[in-house]
């Protein structure tokens, strides 16, 4: 047996030695081919006989329904190809990051896709995309000065643009009024402090001591330290982008306040952050469903991003639900954090001003105003300037108008233009976009976690987190955005 | 134990019976509930994923939901995908895997010793990191988009089926095998005129399990297949999940869609797959 | 590995010879689909991988030579270590439950028993639940507050464990979710139960041998190879464990979330660090390299385990 293995072994090192020798640097090396890139490279299309195929992959579901995203592409897609006979384009959904990772190592395919905001500096330092810098430049009809600039610097890596802006999004706190009222808040807490009031005159046990309404869930998956930190204008890599500023006074702060939450349900109810947990797992399961639990009264507040609006909208009829900005931090202007997805161009694709051609069109004003249209908008905010303003002028009084209900029609109205006008003039702040985001966000969320549970302390934490990420910064080190 | 009178080993039986029964049903009950659960909320209108009191029986059934997932995706599409993804692989291996654990358990050849090992060891390396280079593989040979990266594979034998085989095999009598070669027969018609009858346990199973394997078969599918017209079932449903998000009426709906025919196949086939073993394995 | 005791015992050296070149025909023959099917999509994909674990490479951008690099910083990094723990506990703790679990799974579908069809079906109905069908199931039967599983604990006065939510539950969570699928194992028990010689039984039963004593007499060493099998593996895929965690994740997390751990780490299992590190991190050499460490040591592994356990395995039935 021991024969066996060794040659076993043998065999497959000459085999990879022979094997590797010759083809891994051809196959998987980029192509040599760089982009045509011209003064204006619009213009320059040839005009072909054989229109030039061009392929899009989304992550959202291939659903039709209507107002489904893929829905709004596929119709986008039937405009764009009778419009013109130069460039056929296909839209492919139900794709994962993945997937897509894995076909453009391997080939041209496909030649535009959609990724999430956190892959995006990731996947441009990589090498896998395309920069669109020029095409930025040159498209002026495109206009990318309507683009939020926040976006932008989403958009963004090492100064220059790797992404289109498509998706635009922020977080509010939703909570039930009826029971902030009974417990004698009639607006919601304008302060930090109130708010910490708030969460505990809204807290409630049942007889037997479990939990009856919790007044603010202090952890909800993924993103929800970043949510917090922006609120408490804090921030993750210093102006510079060169040194991780998780041990700041702002961030500890932000991390002191959530632990104070966890302390005031362990101490006056004896409910530990295990217990918080399940009861979040609640939450998760119950989401944006006929059983939200802002809708059931399980919470009396929570954060989610705008997109609750839509979903609160045709299930909380009967509940006074409302939404509200996070409260000022003393001595601050309340921020809120904003993610974006993008579209993005293949490196290796073999048409590269055939898919910038198709990729301006589809995110262009015009068309991002046809896709806001929907039931309730189905919670779908763009990116654009332009097409914010109409949301909020135009649009959010033509969908409550035709709603059959008046009351559920000025709700409607009223919602998106708190939204827009939040995501028009609030302050948003994006996580800084340099190689290593991922990297960042997961200590942030593992070392974040190990505080709540009571392993690690605040200090401690925030110091494991610098000490995990300090050395990737300083290897490739955030350029901020300047607009 | 055994000095027990004939009364009192009838009230043994009959007692034993019943414990036998109740422990089945009660057995029963707990596999199954997860799955009721599933049938029940794919009934109920729009709801979270916990609400207690549960509701087994709902109330006023929305069969529509039902309904609307076959609006949104095309199942008769994916459900005639997904046999080919299957039912050909079965052909595969059921054809290949006999051929190869012949040639490494019956065949007494130096080869054999060498290639065993190497078979255990393909399968102890993460897929993870052979995705990329063996899509790679498939993108030059141009099967990009089309079932031969998920179908071929069976026809040049499986690993954990070939092993499987091997197993079975060496636990026929070896003199079956030496007194076929002294009468002269070929190895072919050694292998599929006496082995194949005797393995029919085994095919059965590896059949079966194949079968399951493919249809539930995610990943492969997921890279594999661009267009959505050459979808199987697995990967309309997750693509149906990424839509459907917190409706989890329809995902459930979706789900029940999905497994309902491996459930009846394994009902009807459970004979072929397990009762007759006993009778057709010549092993007694 | 037991010789093989097919060589016929012919005395002429020549005909020997002759009749060995024949097999050697007639091996490469039968065996030729695997040998054409290893060198056109294993040893491209496995050379690959070799090559990849010494270099720096993302997937996009040429490899870049490194050298042992990425194995050196294998050992030091955190991640690691706490996922091979995590691995460690599923291949010695989880393995034996879930395989002793369908062993007696097997047994209860070996009984003779009116309706036994139905119960056999109900009993196997869990394992063609595909995977991310049952990772939603479990996060409701496992839900400490609502889900039944803790109902049921709690209508005999204890309180249940916050299955999902507790380091130290996590894993067994798993595991009881594996037993729960584990009909596919348990078939090929059965399978294997079936083809054991009734007689054996009854003349040990003339013997006065309870049902125990031939349970460890006759089953067990009949149906060693299957156990072998299994066993065998178990340990592979339990070192692989990826699937049920992963799809957890997906559900309890958003989209385009970093592929995390659970709670504490306690489900950063060495496939799912390795995954995040090839796709969420596009560390694809430094990927590559852990996955030949975890290739040697499964290869160890299960040399282990074979040497040992042939030693107590009966292929002669007869």
């Amino acid at each position: 047996m021991k024969k066996l293995i060794a040659l076993l072994l043998a065999m497959v090192m000459v085999l990879s030695l022979a094997a590797c020798g010759n083809d891994t640097p051809e196959t998987t090396g980029p192509k040599e081919t760089k982009p045509a890139v011209n003064n204006d490279p619009v213009e320059t299309q040839p005009v072909a006989k054989e229109p030039v195929e061009v392929t899009i992959w989304h992550l959202f579901g291939e659903s039709l329904e209507n107002g489904a995203p893929h829905m709004y592409y596929v119709e986008w897609a039937e405009r764009f190809n009778a419009s013109q006979d130069e460039i056929h384009v296909t839209v492919l959904g139900g794709k994962s990051a993945t997937d897509i990772q894995t076909a453009i190592a391997a080939g041209e395919t496909p030649d535009i896709f959609m990724n999430y905001w956190n892959n995006a500096a990731q996947w441009a330092n990589a090498g896998a995309l395309l920069d669109l810098t020029p095409y930025y430049e040159a498209d002026t009809a495109w206009n990318y000065k309507d683009i939020m600039p926040g976006a932008l610097a989403l958009s963004q890596y090492d100064g220059k643009f790797y992404s289109v802006p498509n998706s635009y999004s922020t977080t509010f706190m939703f909570y039930n009024a009826d029971i902030l009222s009974a417990a004698g808040w009639d607006t919601f807490p304008t302060t930090t402090d109130e708010l910490m009031q708030c969460i505990k005159d809204t807290t409630v046990a049942n007889e037997d001591g479990s939990i009856k309404t919790l007044g603010l869930l202090p952890n909800m998956p993924w993103l929800d330290t970043e949510m917090w930190a922006a609120a408490f204008n804090a921030n993750w890599i210093s102006e510079d982008g060169k040194t991780s500023t998780a041990t700041d006074p702002a961030n500890k702060a932000m991390f002191q306040f959530i632990l104070d939450i966890y302390k005031f349900y362990e101490e006056e109810f004896g409910w530990d952050a295990l217990a918080i947990n399940d009861f979040g797992d609640t939450v998760r399961g119950n989401r944006a469903t006929a059983n939200d639990p802002v809708l059931t009264g399980e919470v009396a507040m929570r954060w989610n991003s705008e997109n609750l609006a839509a979903t609160l909208a045709v299930h909380g009829k009967d509940v006074n639900w409302k939404m509200a900005w996070f409260p000022n931090v003393e001595g601050g202007e309340a921020r809120a954090l904003l993610t974006s997805n993008v579209w993005q161009i293949n490196a290796k694709s073999a048409n590269p001003d055939a898919a910038w051609k198709a990729l301006a069109d589809l995110t262009s004003a015009e068309n991002q105003k046809i896709m806001a249209v929907g039931e309730n908008n189905n919670g779908y905010f763009y990116a654009r300037r332009s097409v914010l303003e109409y949301m909020n002028d135009t649009l959010a009084d033509e969908l409550g108008a035709a709603k059959e209900d008046p009351a559920t029609g000025a709700k409607v109205t009223e919602n998106l233009k708190v939204i827009t006008e939040a995501m028009l003039n609030g302050n948003l702040q994006a996580f800084p976009n340099f190689a290593y985001v991922n990297e960042y966000l997961n200590a942030i969320s593992n070392y974040g976690g190990l505080i709540f549970t009571g392993d690690m302390t605040v200090d401690e934490a925030m110091q494991a987190v610098v000490d995990e990420i300090q050395p990737l910064l300083d290897e490739s080190p955030y350029v901020p955005y300047e607009g | 134990m055994n000095k027990n009178t004939n009364t009192l080993a009838v009230a043994k039986n009959v007692s034993g019976s019943i414990i036998k029964y109740a422990f089945l049903i009660g057995l029963s009950c707990i596999f199954i509930m997860p799955l009721v659960w599933m049938v029940s909320t794919s009934l109920k209108p729009n709801q979270g994923l916990f609400v207690f009191p549960i509701e087994w029986i709902p109330k006023e059934p929305q069969w529509h939901n039902y309904s609307r997932v076959f609006e949104r995706v095309d199942f008769a599409g994916y459900i005639k995908n997904t046999l080919i993804t299957s039912l050909t692989p079965v052909v595969g291996t059921l054809l290949v895997t006999p051929m190869v654990a012949y040639s490494i358990s019956m065949v007494p050849w130096k080869g054999a010793k060498i290639i065993f090992p190497i078979i255990l060891a393909t399968m102890m390396i993460p897929g993870q990191v052979t995705q990329i280079p063996m899509y790679i593989t498939w993108s030059k040979l141009g099967f990009i988009n089309t079932y031969v990266p998920l179908i071929l594979p069976y026809f040049v034998g499986t690993p954990y089926y070939i092993y499987l085989m091997r197993q079975f095999m060496k636990s026929l009598p070896n003199s079956l095998v030496e007194a076929a070669r002294i009468d002269g027969a070929g190895d072919v018609r050694i292998l599929f005129q006496i082995i194949y009858p005797l393995c029919r346990p085994v095919l059965t199973t590896i059949g079966v399990l194949v079968f399951i394997a493919c249809w539930n078969d995610l990943n492969g599918p997921l890279i594999y297949l661009q267009d959505s017209s050459k979808y199987t079932i697995a990967v309309g449903l997750k693509s149906f999940m990424l839509s459907a998000k917190t409706d989890w009426e329809l995902l459930m709906a979706a789900n029940t869609i999905f497994t309902l025919p491996l459930i009846i196949i394994f009902f009807l086939a459970q004979k072929q797959f397990l009762g007759g073993i006993s009778t057709t394995s010549g092993l007694k | 590995m037991p010789e093989n005791t097919l060589a016929p015992n012919l005395a002429h050296n020549k005909k020997t010879s002759r009749q060995q070149k024949r097999f050697f025909w007639i091996g490469l023959a039968f065996a030729s689909p695997w040998i054409i099917g290893f060198l056109l999509f294993k040893v491209y994909p496995i050379c690959s991988a070799i090559y990849f674990s010494f270099t720096k490479y993302n997937m996009f951008k040429p490899p870049e030579w490194i050298g042992l690099d990425n194995y050196k910083e294998l050992f030091t990094d955190p991640y690691v270590k706490k996922s091979f723990a995590n691995t460690t506990y599923m291949v010695i703790v989880g393995l034996p439950i879930s395989l002793s679990f369908a062993m007696v799974m097997a047994m209860i579908m070996n009984l003779r028993a009116k309706g036994m069809p139905l119960f056999r079906t109900i009993l196997y109905l869990p394992s063609v639940v595909p995977s991310m069908a049952s990772a939603l199931l479990f996060l409701w039967v496992m839900n400490s507050r609502y889900g039944i599983v803790n109902n049921m604990i709690s209508f005999i006065g204890l309180k249940g464990p916050s299955w999902l939510n507790d380091p130290d539950w996590t894993k067994p969570t798993l595991i009881i979710m594996g037993c729960w699928g584990c009909g596919g194992t348990a078939v090929i028990f059965l399978a294997a139960l079936k083809s054991v010689p009734t007689h054996l039984y009854e003349a040990a039963r003339l013997d006065g041998a309870g049902k125990w004593r031939q349970f460890w007499t006759i089953t067990i060493p009949m149906i060693s190879p299957t156990i072998q099998f299994q066993f065998i593996m178990g340990i592979n895929s339990m070192f692989q464990y990826f699937t049920q965690a992963f799809v957890f994740n997906m559900f309890t997390g958003s989209a385009g979330q970093v592929t995390g751990g659970g709670p504490a780490n306690s489900m950063l299992f060495y496939s799912i660090n390795l995954y995040r590190e090839a796709f969420d991190y596009l560390n694809m050499g430094y990927a590559s390299a852990l996955a030949m460490v975890l290739f040697i040591i499964i290869l160890v592994v299960t040399f282990v385990a074979m040497r040992v356990s042939d030693r107590m395995v009966n292929y002669d039935v007869e």
